[in-house]
């Protein structure tokens, strides 16, 4: 049962009157006729909130229904409870709120802008290390460009349930953090968090976009002040329009090289757009600074990171967080500079590659030497690379093709200073059972799986012998799913419980349960959140074909080169590699939420354009080399963010190879490709 | 009451025949597999079988699958594609999040079904109607690909719907008779909204589905007919997409419109959606009409009256506008049928936003063929460039003059078009693509 299917009987149905404004002054709220409305229970604005009003992760900024002011465009301002779906929705509508218009923030901000909150700027940091060479560089590229807002679009929406069982508010939500969630929730309603109890269960996918509270303050608000059970599911309309996003991007990044192909100076700067509330922001700017030179030395750096809240609704995490905004710089930049000095792609990337205890991006030590020598020599050999002469004569007659690639590195874990650890309990019960419990979800990526393996071998037993409980905020501590870290961390923390448990059994113990905390080693901090322990690569090579007549792109073939740590199970690596790339061919192709004054234009299936599977290449091979990490017991590495960034790099490399353009917006629009081609043929 | 037929039982449900039939399930008769993705007949998650058809349930009006015989994930347990396609998925590790997996096994059933037998490219083509944010496909293809090489029979077939009763409530309006129909179209009233796949009507609608007046065609069986006659076809506007694809008549004689049959969103939505259904919606955008313009259809209109036939020219009047008069239906489309064509080459070319399940920014209809006399024709209609659909006369003049004369008929086609700029696409976008379009079209029919 997904959050969606969970419905209890004598449930009220929930909706949000929400505001119909990007940025304004809410003079008056009046719920009277959305009350009269028969069937409806309770209307409940801010007023009705007996604790804390605000929220927000790192910055409690955020206010769970707006007061006095709305900043993006379908804010809650009500909470409508009612009988019946259709009284609720009718509520919804009848909610009536009088608003003094403001001026609406935009991105990038412009002179004159509103202020939304103290600064314009929520993050504003100037890093690097060295100072630029005096000596002219060979050669001097800057590539400049900008990325969209994306939507998660998880196939089930934001939804769940609530009830209320022996006194203790219970929460079935698709959400990554229950343990958060549940403070959250006890701040709000002013209650004590033995009070509160969150469950995710099995949810129609995440991606980062359901970290952040979503149903869940308003169904435990109703479910409180009522007493009644209450369900609520927002429609997908209202996902697209009010859920988080990946942040959009306005990148540059200028790299310098000797003539041999050496790799001089990086100068990056990058401009994200916060939304409203800072959310998960600086954990996206901060990847993006640690990321942005890519898994390559530099004499000198210099980076310079900046978010501005604006009234686009709200960003934060999404898969990959800050990856394909700064990687397409680096990766764009690298494939100019192969092209440039006639050095090979591979051997230009090989000859620049960082090892253990240089300097790199912003200016951190990097603890290991990267892992990209061997799988760029697996790439170039590859059927795909060493096709490529072949595949692009091949072309018809309206079509160019080309191959490219790209080279990257992402990490896993949490940032310096950001890993709290995880706790896990293992037991076995008097039937020999065992169970496993912990606190985080599985989103759809198969930690669950991974989880049992992990017990199951640490025990010596079958995994047909363990049950668990997971996703609960009553069971032990783990922490969230995101940032690559429940394999790396609570996997960790499994295998300790499982490898205690059983010396307790081999000990004849009359106590067979353990609870294990694992915490792994953290790096020197550059920042708080940089730099990390390690990071994972991987190589991508792309083949596709632009057609002349129409600008169409289509992918024909991509073949991965992934570097893996110990693999828990090898087809749960695959298949976070493939989603990771089908989302990341979406950004450089299809995905573009259109705002305007900061109102979503396309927030539905019609025209936000996901990729269908014959968007996808018909032929992805993937090859996994296992490597295992050495911080950490278990040998893994997190793998489900990693196929992301990479995949826009390679076709955009790809698309150079085929056209000669280069692009200032992703996604990569077929006007785009088409204006580009006749200018070309202009010149 | 509505009664529906579910997994072999049936269910009398207290409930409004308006509402979506995806509703009925998971609320009423508590069959929660069948998923709510998106309301819009996009992600394919509610996916069931309707007749031995997939559909997507949240675009099936719950008082049209009265006689009908509905599937859904509950009743693939003991059948034996079905159960034979969830257990590849879990050998292949097909499941992430699993939330669209139950639409991709419905949709699988008839997929690998279709596609046994075939090259790989079928069955990815019957696949464009399934969304999924996890997996990227890659294993779920490989799932149905073993699937379809086992060659797995069902024993849910394709069936016509049971006939079902006269039904007249307020507010929806079911005549299981043609006469029952002229009766109901006698005093319309204002409200009146015919329904018949409602792949349109019920997308426009999504929240207030109970606030319409809807006469609802789904009973008439008369409606749905492929006639074939000496000198044209007449296709009954409750004819779908799919029936229209598969048609043979069809497919000799009007092969343009064959073709674009198979281009109208995907599977889930060719089975549903009709062409009386694409006509009356009047968007510029349809990819049924270049073709029917291109050879001269008319379409039958029915009133309490009697019938009248109309160019599909001066049918479709605008964006959204037909010249349908309040009380009248289209009852059919009659395309003429010319015997012994030669030398043809014929085309239906569109790009929109992505490669299935998508709304065209521009298409060009295309059909030259040599007449039994020796008279060279030519026909090209072009769609979503302009308020309604274009043929360009410029353009077929000169390649019945002149046959060889592409580049100048892509600047023709390119002149005809009057497009505007929308979320889609910009207008000189529109421009390009048209022109494009033709040129691809005219390549790929002559090359292959």
């Amino acid at each position: 049962m997904f959050p969606s299917d969970l419905a209890s009987d004598g449930a009220l149905f929930l909706r949000l009157a929400r505001a119909d404004r990007a940025h304004a002054r809410l003079v008056s709220i009046d719920t009277t006729r959305a009350l009269a409305v028969p069937g409806v229970v309770a209307v409940l604005t801010a007023k009705d909130i007996p604790g804390d009003r605000l929220f927000g992760m790192i910055q409690r900024d955020q206010p769970f229904l707006a007061e006095d002011r709305v900043l993006y465009d379908g804010e809650a301002l009500a909470v409508i409870a009612a009988e019946t779906e259709a009284a609720a929705r009718e509520a919804a509508a009848l909610v009536e709120v009088t608003y003094e218009d403001l001026p609406v923030a935009g991105f990038p901000p412009a002179p004159g802008d509103p202020l939304l909150h103290d600064t314009r700027y929520c993050i504003d940091m100037d890093l690097g290390f060295g100072t630029q060479a005096d000596a002219a560089p060979a050669h001097d590229i800057e590539i400049a460009f900008e990325t969209p807002r994306q939507e998660h679009a998880f196939l089930e929406t934001e939804a769940g349930i609530a009830w209320i069982e022996d006194g203790v508010l219970t929460l079935s939500v698709g959400g990554q953090s229950p343990h958060f969630d549940v403070a959250e929730i006890a701040a709000g309603l002013g209650i004590e968090q033995t009070k509160v109890r969150v469950l995710n269960p099995m949810m129609g996918g995440a991606f980062g976009g359901k970290e952040d509270m979503n149903v869940q303050f308003p169904l435990a608000l109703a479910t409180w002040i009522t007493g009644r059970p209450s369900r609520l599911m927002y429609d997908r309309d209202e996902s697209i329009r009010v859920g988080v996003k990946r942040h959009a991007f306005q990148t540059r990044c200028r790299v310098t090289a000797d003539a041999q192909g050496h790799l001089m100076h990086a100068d990056v700067e990058m401009l994200a757009d916060a939304g409203a509330y800072l959310a998960y922001t600086p954990v996206v700017t901060n990847q993006a600074t640690e990321h942005c030179t890519g898994p390559y030395k530099f004499a000198s750096t210099k980076v310079r990171t900046r978010a501005a809240y604006t009234n686009n609704g709200i960003a934060s995490a999404f898969r990959g967080v800050g990856g394909p905004q700064s990687l397409l710089g680096i990766e764009q930049a690298m494939d100019v500079l192969a092209r440039q000095s006639g050095i090979d792609p591979f051997e230009l990337r090989r000859r620049n590659l960082l090892k253990a205890g240089d300097l790199a991006g912003p200016g951190f030590r990097l603890q290991t030497d990267t892992l990209l020598a061997p799988l760029l020599n697996a790439a170039e050999s590859g059927a795909l690379w060493q096709g490529r002469d072949a595949y692009r004569a091949a072309a018809p007659a309206w079509c160019k093709r080309g191959v490219g690639m790209a080279s990257v590195w992402y990490s896993y874990g949490l940032g310096a200073g950001g890993e709290a650890g995880a706790t896990v309990r293992l037991s076995q019960a008097p039937t020999g059972r065992f169970t496993l419990e912990l606190g985080v979800p599985d989103v759809g990526n198969g930690n669950l799986t991974a989880f049992l393996q992990i017990a199951a071998e640490g025990l010596g037993a079958r995994i047909e012998d363990l049950d668990y409980v997971m996703g609960d905020s009553a069971g032990p501590n783990s922490g969230a799913t995101h940032g690559s870290r429940t394999i790396y961390v609570v996997g960790n923390a499994v295998a300790k419980a499982a490898s205690e448990l059983r010396a307790k059994l081999d000990a004849g113990t009359d106590d067979p349960v353990v609870e294990a905390f694992f915490q792994p080693v953290q790096p020197e901090m550059l920042v708080r959140g940089i730099p990390h322990i390690d990071y994972n690569y991987i190589v991508q090579v792309t083949a596709l074909e632009v057609d002349t007549l129409t600008g169409e792109v289509s992918v024909a073939a991509i073949e991965n080169h992934v570097e893996t740590g110990r693999m828990i199970n090898p087809q749960g690596v695959e298949g976070q590699i493939d989603g990771a790339v089908a989302q990341g061919l979406g950004l450089a192709l299809y995905e573009d939420l259109v705002l305007e004054e900061g109102r979503v234009k396309n927030p539905n299936f019609t025209n936000y354009i996901l990729p269908t599977l014959l968007d996808l290449p018909a032929s992805t091979r993937t090859y996994l080399y296992e490597n295992p990490d050495r911080t950490n017991p278990l040998g893994v590495r997190g793998l489900g963010e990693l196929g992301l960034p990479v995949t826009p790099c390679s076709i955009a490399n790809a698309v150079a190879d085929a056209t000669g353009l280069r692009f200032d917006r992703f996604p990569i629009s077929p006007q785009a490709v088409l204006d580009g081609l006749r200018q070309e043929q202009g010149k | 009451m509505t009664t529906v037929n579910v997994n072999g039982t049936k269910h009398a449900v207290e409930t409004d025949p308006r509402r979506p039939l995806l509703d009925v399930l998971r609320e009423d008769l508590n069959l929660r597999g069948s998923k709510h993705g998106c309301g819009e007949g996009e992600c394919g998650a509610c996916t069931v079988i309707v007749n031995g058809a997939p559909v997507c349930a949240c675009l099936v009006l719950a008082g049209s699958v009265e006689g009908a015989e509905v599937t859904t994930i509950e009743g693939m347990d003991n059948d034996p594609v079905g159960t034979e396609i969830v257990r590849n998925m879990a050998n292949a590790g097909a499941v992430q999040c699993g939330f669209c997996i139950p639409g991709f096994v419905m949709q699988g059933w008839d997929a690998v079904q279709r596609a046994s037998g075939k090259d790989p490219e079928t069955l990815r083509a019957e696949l464009g109607g399934n969304l999924c944010r996890c997996t990227g496909y890659a294993k779920i293809l490989e799932a149905l690909q073993t699937t379809a090489a086992t060659r797995p029979v069902s024993p849910i077939r394709a069936r016509r719907p049971d006939p079902v009763p006269d039904l007249r409530l307020n507010g929806y309006l079911r005549p299981a008779t043609m006469d029952a129909l002229r009766d109901a179209l006698r005093d319309p009233g204002e409200k009146l909204r015919v329904i018949a796949g409602g792949t349109d009507l019920m997308v426009q609608n999504r929240h207030g589905l109970e606030t319409l007046t809807l006469l609802d065609l789904s009973g008439l069986t008369e409606l749905t007919r492929i006639d074939s006659f000496d000198d044209r076809i007449e296709i009954g506007a409750g004819a779908s997409w799919t029936d229209i694809r598969e048609n043979a008549q069809i497919r000799e004689h009007a092969p343009v419109l064959a073709l674009a049959a198979a281009e109208v969103g995907a599977r889930q939505i060719q089975n549903r959606a009709t062409i009386g259904g694409n006509l009356a919606n009047a968007s510029p955008a349809a990819d049924g009409v270049p073709p029917l313009a291109i050879y001269d259809a008319q379409v039958l209109c029915l009133s309490a009256k009697g019938e009248r036939a109309v160019p599909i020219q001066a049918f479709i009047t605008g964006p959204g506008k037909t010249c349908l008069e309040p009380g009248e239906i289209i009852r059919a489309v009659s395309v003429p049928v010319e015997h012994d064509r030669q030398d043809t080459v014929a085309f239906f070319e569109k790009s929109g936003p992505r490669k299935a399940q998508t709304i065209s920014r521009a298409s060009v209809a295309c059909h030259i063929w040599t007449a039994s006399d020796g008279t060279r024709a030519v026909r090209i209609a072009i769609g979503a460039v302009a308020p309604t659909v274009r043929r360009v006369p410029e353009a077929e003049a000169l390649l019945r003059e002149t046959p060889d004369a592409i580049e100048a008929a892509a600047d023709l086609v390119r002149q005809a078009a009057l497009p505007i700029s929308d979320i889609r696409a910009s207008a000189d976008y529109r421009m390009d693509l048209v022109q494009g379009l033709f040129k691809r079209g005219f390549l790929r029919a002559t090359q292959a």
